[in-house]
């Protein structure tokens, strides 16, 4: 095809037609591989470029540019370029044309093709030639471009043409609305202010900028280009704030718009003032610093919202800092700055004495702003207000009052941070030739924090405000030295300890917490060591008066420890606390909530650190100081206990705790460390190994023997398997066990959990395989080890009908924590045993277990086992795959099954529905629902505690699946709530789960399918309301309250 | 031993029922209800059993407060909290209630509508404080003769006097005021005072002679006209007869009473209230007219359930005469005869 | 809202123990819990007041105390103190507690709602007012009265 063909089809066909594109890019292509050049397409365009309609005309000039920007640019060597140029430009008169002439010049400059010499002729060829704003969007967008990117890569050539230049632009721009072009505009204002002299044009520059303030755009609902009126005003604001010539024109126009606009529209006037003051400089600030103080006050006093009050202070620190910054010509006479505060504590004092200080506070903040912009500023203030503040805050006796006072002393305290530094900033940081202007007032500040913080007083408030400022006091640099630091700490103690009032309690924990990040020496050695003084040795009873009880002190303890350098030596205290705890005989009950209390506080500090990103916890450290100094002892102390056959450390209450610690440190710990812990354990536990053990321990072991994992072991010892188990699940799957065959050694777990007795034991033992199993990379091994022989003897245990049934629940038990390690990992062997469970629901005398078994393979364990926290083997969708193999197995077994196997079927449904992402619900959802309904007329609380549970979570998920069935839901809801009878199951916690349930519609449905079961739903909750239990009608109230809210879209 | 036996409870109100009207020749009454519908209820004269017969539910955006039939029967009028007071036909071969005309012109919820004896004349009373009196003009016109606006707070109930054209209205201001007519120039002749709190309703006795009022004060009154000329003080202005108080019967019920009706049949009176409780009360023979006695001789307790009985109405029609109707805010209208064993 | 009648109302310290302390027997199916006045209170102490973004509990409106109950009349009495004795939202706010009970107890409590003695100016007339089950159920069909009650009690929703 020619090219004649091609040039005819693109002007010819309409645009955005396939073969007008298809043309365009045969001859793109032609242009990029050579064989065909820019001047022969000119030559044969001629015809075209120079045809009497002008819309032939503008084609042919868009062919031309159309190619320029698709093709790649090394056909452009610089005389093309430079014909292409002259050709553009001469044409720009033709009027039509100008669209497609300014496309290719932006292509030309794009492809940075353009010699400067003659990248000068296009503005003033383009300012002289285009009324710009007579052109459409588009076109204008593209002249912009263009003078954006000559200001980019031809700058020294614009700046060389000067005035003309911004003239040109200043023209360009007037009138300019749409807010793509004027983004640009704004761009392009900015770099001719910074690199042109613009003295000449300062004001119509300004005027055509100002114009635009405040901006008031809104971006329409569909907007595509993503601009906000963010980006104006922040482009806008660069703008007016890029340069001191502004400063005359600018200032007046700022006040007044101050003055005038309100909300928004001021916030912005506020920042760009306050972008502008440094900019202007303190001889353009200072004249109308006055008027500004006034207006910044009213909008402060006013308090439209907090935005605009903080906008406000901004700009009162801005214009102060500005002042600070004036050269002072002679000493003799005063300082803008100092003229500027005077009139402005002058102006403020007054609100600071009167007696209702109705403004105090703002005043204050006003001051403070003011003052935490230089050292000077600073200084001047500080001196000028504070001591009268301090005056009053003394003399005041109305304790609210006094309070006000004391917020504005806090404000200045951290006004002095700001300006002067806080105790852990470097020295480099800070210029330690100032001297912070608060240094003579340290002591009376002190004295009224704490006489403030001791108030009797029964207004708790101005108690926490004493509290604010003893800790800014110790955070602030400078101030407080040796005595003081004692004096301040000690009031923070005595309300720690003693304030009866918790919220006075909280305030100074708070205080202390923080202090403890730049000061942890002196919490622990006061603070730390101050509560545990209070924590009792030995035995806990209740004969020395407590002023705190365990759980909060314990509590406090928790809060401090939170701090790195802190949480090791206030575990180590805690242990040591343990330690003295009257373990065995005659050991009360006080002894042993004692004990727990501090195993939990242990338990909680350690988890803190796994929160932490690894960075922040130099986890390593701590973990490997915390399986030192921790995890040892506690394995220890209850391998005493245990071969001592009881005491409290024997407890399930104390082990589960302990195990969570134990689980928790190696959750942190590296492949070396656990496996370090796990020699040591296999050790005890399996080999019965004692030697290992620490002297002391083997002395008060003595001759008495520990087997934990034997099943003939009596119950007390056997209860420290879990120990043993938090351990072996929490592994990492790199780890490798120390043991000759691991087999043998699953084979002989496995057994003794068979043949055990005691719960934890049959579990901890089940548990430890399963995890292992489950992280074992090679499957095969795992099969093989399943089938040679273990697997059928469990098999046969459970459907040996000549054994117990308690028998065979337990092997049942064993089984389902295989499987579940297995159908974590999508393991096939895993789904094959996962049907013998689904069978054995419509089991007599096993259904309820095996209901209880599909709970445990769906849910994951509280003790985070079997989860990825503890590295197991978590396949994507597992719970997916899962829910799809068991859903039509239950669904059949629920219509063949007789009651109690429907019941079954419906318990071991909610259990999967609720550990299910809500997702993969919604799917099945509609064939479940009749099972889910028939389950709340089913007689088992259980069941329908736990279906209603379900429910619950599907409303807030699949409102729309549930909404066809919301008539009959809401029947059997109602059903429950008005029975109220014990007898068919609805137990006063159903009754609470049922309204719940009712109460959660109006929240997700539609109130067109709500609206006709309004006069039912709330008569019939009338009678739930009078339900026997309060808990119940609290509940009944609640709902019925909901559904009055309900008034559906337009309620009026 | 005189006791009230239950013979029917219709339902079907789906709100409190506020009142109760009873038709003057036919065994049917009207009941109306926050539920804003009026429902017509009817005995079957085979089995005697009663039943709805026609629900009226379009006339009206709100609570219907009150109803009353024209004495000839034909005409409904409702009042409503909507400020209209609305008048409905019944169509003689149908059976069917068309609704004739709205009365517009309270500013704010009616609270009760009266036919006068003749049924020329129809009552309406509002918030507003005021009562209006309407003139039936031709066959569906209403025009208003006079607008009364002497209670200081909204005004409860109106009823006319059984013969005359008297008209009664009781207020929250605690006072009853009695109207009178002279030249279409219609004037408060009476105003009585005693009750310390709302008056919530009065009824006449068969003669007019006397007027039961009831009270949020726990009381039920007796007024009678002081007919004695002897002392002119005791003459109104106009020298109309002053009202005067015969009789108090303190703490009737324990909390508001809400409903006075005397019958026109046997002059047994009944009360209701707030109380769940419906009393009969009687009148004992050959006592002194201006200071007669009374004896409660029927107190029945949890008429309605735990529900407060806002109503309570005896049947005019003879052979029924017998018969109560009650109302309650459980929805439910009860049915009761009188039988003394 | 533009001009508050109490414009700064003093804030009182709410009672720090949320709720009632639980006891074993409120867990316990074959004990009956009778209502008490803690109980009515915490169906009201939440209700929010009409002009100002607190709590009638907060602002000292209502208080346990001002609660009585008898079990065998079914009667409960609720007494409130409007914040100041010229206080035009008073009756509103007595509403609002009426409309709060309406819809939170069982039909047989005759619930009487008053102004505690002597704290408000036209006491009388605003209890007489807020007893009057007429008045009530006629302001309950005002959409715009309505609206404000409504979002009064929105605060004692607990979600």
């Amino acid at each position: 095809m020619s090219l004649l063909v091609r040039i005819e089809t693109f002007i010819t066909a309409p645009l955005e037609s396939a073969e007008r594109a298809e043309a365009l890019g045969e001859i793109t292509s032609a242009v990029d591989n050579g064989s065909l050049t820019f001047l022969t397409l000119v030559e044969q365009l001629g015809p075209k470029l120079t045809n009497t309609d002008p819309f032939i005309r503008a084609k042919g000039i868009g062919l031309l540019s159309s190619v320029l920007s698709s093709c790649t640019t090394q056909q452009l060597g610089k005389n093309v370029s430079t014909v292409l140029v002259k050709f553009y430009l001469e044409r720009l008169q033709d009027q039509p044309s100008v669209g497609e002439l300014l496309k290719g010049i932006h292509a030309l400059l794009k492809a940075n093709a353009v010699a400067s010499d003659n990248a000068l002729q296009i503005p003033s060829r383009m300012f002289s030639e285009i009324a710009l704003q007579t052109y459409q969007q588009t076109t204008r967008h593209m002249a912009f471009s263009i003078l954006e990117l000559l200001l980019q890569h031809h700058l020294t050539a614009m700046k060389f043409m000067g005035d003309d230049f911004i003239s040109g632009f200043i023209q360009a721009m007037d009138g300019e609305k749409d807010p793509r072009n004027l983004l640009m505009a704004f761009r392009i204002a900015k770099v001719l202010i910074e690199s042109f002299d613009c003295t000449k044009f300062a004001e119509d520059l300004f005027g055509v900028v100002f114009c635009y303030f405040p901006i008031t755009f809104r971006p329409p609902p569909d907007d595509i280009y993503g601009i906000t009126a963010d980006d104006l005003k922040v482009a806008l604001r660069d703008c007016i704030s890029a340069t001191r010539l502004f400063s005359t024109y600018a200032m007046p126009l700022l006040i007044e718009k101050l003055a005038s606009i309100s909300g928004n529209a001021k916030r912005d006037a506020m920042e760009t003032l306050t972008a502008c003051a440094p900019v202007y400089g303190p001889e353009a600030v200072f004249p109308h610093a006055e008027h500004l103080w006034h207006y910044l006050k009213e909008e402060v006093f006013k308090a439209a919202d907090d935005a605009n009050i903080t906008a406000a202070l901004g700009s009162i620190r801005a214009i102060t800092a500005t002042l600070s910054s004036a050269t002072v010509i002679s000493h003799a006479m005063k300082s803008p700055l100092e003229l500027y505060l005077e009139f402005a504590v002058k102006d403020s004092l007054h609100h600071l004495t009167d007696p209702e200080l109705k403004y105090a506070r703002l005043s204050g903040k006003m001051l403070v702003a003011a003052a935490s912009s230089s050292d000077p500023a600073c200084h001047y203030v500080v001196n000028a207000v504070l001591p009268s503040v301090l005056e009053q805050c003394s003399a005041r006796d109305i304790a609210s009052r006094r309070k006000t006072l004391l917020d504005v002393v806090v404000d200045f305290l951290s006004a002095g941070r700001e300006v002067y530094g806080s105790v852990n900033t470097e020295a480099m940081d800070v210029d330690d030739d100032f001297i912070t202007p608060l240094l003579v007032f340290k002591e009376r500040v002190l004295d009224i924090c704490i006489a403030a913080a001791s108030a009797a007083s029964a207004y708790v408030p101005l108690r926490q405000a004493g509290l604010r400022g003893i800790i800014e006091l110790l955070m602030s640099r400078q101030l407080l030295a040796g005595p003081e630091v004692g004096l301040a700490l000690g009031q923070l103690h005595q309300s720690l300890l003693m304030d009866a009032d918790l919220d006075a309690r909280s305030e100074a924990l708070v205080s202390l917490v923080s202090l403890s990040r730049v000061r942890p020496d002196l919490v622990l050695q006061h603070t730390v060591s101050q509560l545990f003084a209070q924590l009792p040795v030995g035995s806990c009873t209740e004969t020395t008066p407590k002023l705190l009880s365990l759980e909060e002190l314990l509590g406090d303890v928790r809060e401090l420890s939170v701090e790195r350098t802190l949480c090791a030596p206030a575990l180590q205290r805690l242990l040591e606390r343990l330690d003295s705890v009257r373990e065995t005989a005659g050991s009360s009950h006080g002894d042993l909530s004692y004990a727990e209390a501090l195993s939990s506080t242990m338990l909680h500090i350690i988890e803190h650190r796994e929160k932490l990103p690894q960075e922040l916890g130099d986890r390593n450290d701590f973990v490997s100081e915390a399986a030192e100094s921790i995890l040892s002892p506690l394995l220890y102390k209850a391998t005493i206990a245990a071969a001592g056959k009881g005491g409290i450390f024997t407890t399930t209450t104390i082990l589960r705790i302990w195990a969570s610690i134990f689980s928790s440190i190696m959750r942190q710990s590296t492949v070396l460390l656990q496996e370090k812990i796990l020699r040591n354990m296999i050790d005890i536990y399996v080999r019965g190994n004692t030697s290992l053990l620490p002297e002391a321990t083997r002395t008060l072991l003595g001759s008495s023997s520990f087997c934990p994992l034997s099943a003939e072991a009596p119950l007390q010892e056997t209860n420290a398997s879990l120990l043993f188990a938090a351990v072996i699940c929490s592994c990492r799957p790199e780890v490798t066990l120390a043991i000759p065959s691991i087999n043998e050694f699953l084979q002989d777990l496995l057994v003794r959990s068979l043949d055990a007795s005691n719960e934890i034991l049959i579990e901890s033992l089940a548990k430890s395989v399963a995890s292992i199993l489950n992280k074992m990379h090679d499957d095969t091994a795992v099969s093989g080890f399943l089938q040679d022989g273990i697997l059928s003897k469990i098999r046969s245990g459970i459907s040996n009908l000549a054994m117990v049934q308690q028998y065979r629940q337990q092997y049942l038990q064993v089984y389902v924590w295989l499987v579940k390690a297995l159908v974590l990992k999508s393991h096939p062997l895993g789904y094959e045993l996962l049907s013998d469970i689904l069978g054995l629901l419509s089991d007599d005398s096993l259904g309820a277990a095996a209901a209880q078994g599909m709970g445990i393979i769906a849910s994951d364990p509280t003790d985070k086992t079997f989860t990825r926290q503890t590295f197991a083997n978590v396949k994507l969708l597992h719970r997916q795959r899962l829910f799809s193999f068991c859903v039509p197995r239950l669904v059949i077994g629920f219509q063949t099954g007789s009651a109690a196997a429907k019941q079954c079927h419906l318990l071991a449904l909610s259990h999967l529905l609720q550990n299910l992402p809500k997702q993969v619900v919604s799917n099945a959802l509609p064939q479940l629902l009749p099972l889910l309904l028939s389950s709340l007329i089913l007689p088992s609380p259980e069941l329908k505690l736990a279906t209603l549970d379900t429910f619950q979570a599907m409303l807030s998920d699949h409102e729309a699946t549930l909404s066809d069935q919301a008539a009959s839901l809401v029947t059997s809801l109602l059903k429950i709530v008005t029975a109220k009878s014990v007898a068919t199951g609805d137990t006063m916690h159903v009754r609470m789960a049922a309204l719940k349930v009712l109460g959660k519609l109006p929240e997700c449905m539609d109130y067109a399918i709500l609206h006709p079961l309004k006069p039912g739903i709330l008569r019939d909750l009338m009678s739930a309301l009078d339900d026997p239990k309060r808990l119940v009608r609290k509940e009944a109230a609640n709902t019925r309250n909901k559904w009055f809210l309900l008034l559906g879209p337009k309620a009026t | 031993m005189a006791k009230l036996e239950l013979v029917a409870e219709l339902t079907g109100h789906s709100d409190r029922v506020w009142s109760i009207a009873w038709h003057p020749t036919l065994p049917l009454l009207a009941t109306c209800s926050g539920d804003k519908s009026v429902r017509i209820w009817k005995r079957d004269a085979g089995n005697g059993s009663w039943g709805c017969v026609s629900v009226l539910d379009d006339a009206h955006k709100r609570t219907i407060r009150s109803c009353a039939f024209s004495p000839d029967g034909r005409l409904l009028a409702t009042a409503s909290f909507d400020a209209s007071t609305a008048v409905w036909e019944r169509d003689g071969d149908s059976g069917e209630w068309e609704c004739l005309a709205t009365l517009e012109g309270h500013e704010n919820e009616v609270k009760s509508v009266s036919w006068s004896a003749s049924g020329a004349l129809l009552a309406t009373c509002s918030r507003d404080k005021s009562v209006w009196i309407w003139e039936v003009v031709g066959e569906s016109d209403f025009e208003c003769l006079s607008v009364l606006q002497e209670h200081e707070q909204d005004v409860k109930m109106v009823q006319w006097h059984p013969t005359e054209e008297l008209l009664a209205s009781a207020s929250y201001d605690d006072s009853i005021k009695i109207w009178r007519e002279d030249d279409d120039d219609w004037y408060c002749s009476d105003t009585l005072t005693g009750h310390t709190a709302t008056v919530w309703g009065i009824d006449f006795n068969e003669t007019g002679d006397m007027l039961a009022s009831v009270s949020d004060d726990r009381t039920l009154r007796f007024w009678r006209p002081d007919t004695s000329h002897s002392n002119a003080a005791s003459l109104g202005y106009r020298q109309d007869p002053r009202w005067k108080c015969v009789h108090t019967i303190q703490d009737l019920h324990e909390r508001t009473i809400y409903a006075v009706s005397w019958s026109k049949v046997n002059g047994r009176i009944a009360t209701a209230g707030a109380d769940n409780c419906v009393k009969v009360i009687e009148k004992e023979a050959m006592t002194d007219e201006n200071a007669p006695k009374f004896e409660t001789i029927v107190s029945l307790t949890n008429a309605h359930g735990q529900s407060d009985v806002n109503s309570v109405r005896w049947c005019p029609l003879n052979e029924f005469g017998d018969l109560l109707a009650t109302a309650g805010d459980d929805c439910v209208v009860r049915l009761w005869r009188y039988v003394n064993t | 809202m533009s001009n508050k009648l109490n414009a700064n109302p003093v804030i009182y310290e709410v009672s720090k123990n949320v709720g009632r302390i639980r006891k074993p027997e409120d867990e316990d199916e074959s004990v009956a819990d009778p209502f008490d006045s803690e109980e009515i209170f915490e169906l009201i102490r939440h209700i929010n007041d009409p002009e100002h973004p607190l709590t009638l509990e907060q602002l000292n409106v209502t208080q346990q105390e001002l609660i009585s109950i008898d079990n065998d009349k079914h009667h409960i009495l609720v007494r409130f103190t409007p914040t100041i004795p010229h206080c035009s939202m008073a009756t509103l706010i007595g509403l609002c507690i009426r409309v709060r009970l309406l819809r939170s107890l069982p039909e047989r409590y005759k619930v009487d709602i008053r102004v505690s003695e002597g704290s408000h100016q036209s006491e009388h007339a605003v209890n007489k007012q807020l007893n009057d089950k007429e008045r009530v159920a006629a302001a309950l069909e005002n959409s715009h009265l309505l609206e404000v009650v409504n979002q009064c009690l929105a605060t004692t929703i607990d979600k």
